[in-house]
């Protein structure tokens, strides 16, 4: 539903690339392109997603806690511990997260044309 | 940044960027192939036996 999350100011290549559908072989094309990166959007995704999670889970549990008391304190010391294990475990997350939502973005618009052109086909065939 | 003296407000921060909302994953494309659904082998179920 809420999928403006991501917004970038200048126009994305992929919008440049992909253009409207008007053949069932470039539907096909499209359709390829999208599963070559399909696999690698979902595995970062999924990252991404435990990561969040993680972090939601930590923020919530300092929102219950009084600041200034000992067990908040604990509980900040712990969202730091746990950064920085984050940051040790995978240094480049924020690059891949960068690219996930790049391509969330290229794959959702992908997925856009397609379903536009079978649309736009079975009002027409049919 | 002050470093040591800001260690709440650098949880903050930590806290704010990590937790920002992730979409769901986008489902794959299931699709349907070019010709099978008009091309069906027995006469559609879906128009009325009887005139109403």
């Amino acid at each position: 539903a809420q999928s403006t999350e991501f917004s970038t100011n200048s126009t994305p290549d992929y919008v440049v690339k992909y253009l409207p559908l008007v053949s069932g072989d470039q539907r096909q094309s499209y359709k390829d392109d999208f599963n070559a990166e399909y696999d690698e959007y979902r595995l970062l995704h999924a990252r991404v997603e435990s990561v969040t999670r993680r972090f939601s889970q930590l923020d919530a549990q300092c929102r219950k806690l009084v600041p200034g008391t000992k067990e908040h304190q604990k509980m900040q010391e712990e969202v730091l511990k746990e950064y920085k294990k984050m940051k040790q475990d995978s240094p480049n997350y924020h690059v891949e997260k960068q690219r996930c939502e790049y391509l969330h973005n290229k794959l959702a618009h992908i997925k856009r044309l397609i379903a536009d052109f079978d649309q736009r086909r079975s009002s027409s065939g049919l | 940044p002050v470093e040591g003296s800001g260690d709440a407000n650098c949880v903050d921060e930590i806290l704010k960027e990590m937790t920002q909302s992730w979409p769901p994953p986008l489902t794959a494309i299931h699709t349907p192939c070019k010709t099978e659904p008009s091309k069906f082998p027995f006469p559609t179920k879906d128009s009325h036996p009887f005139p109403s």
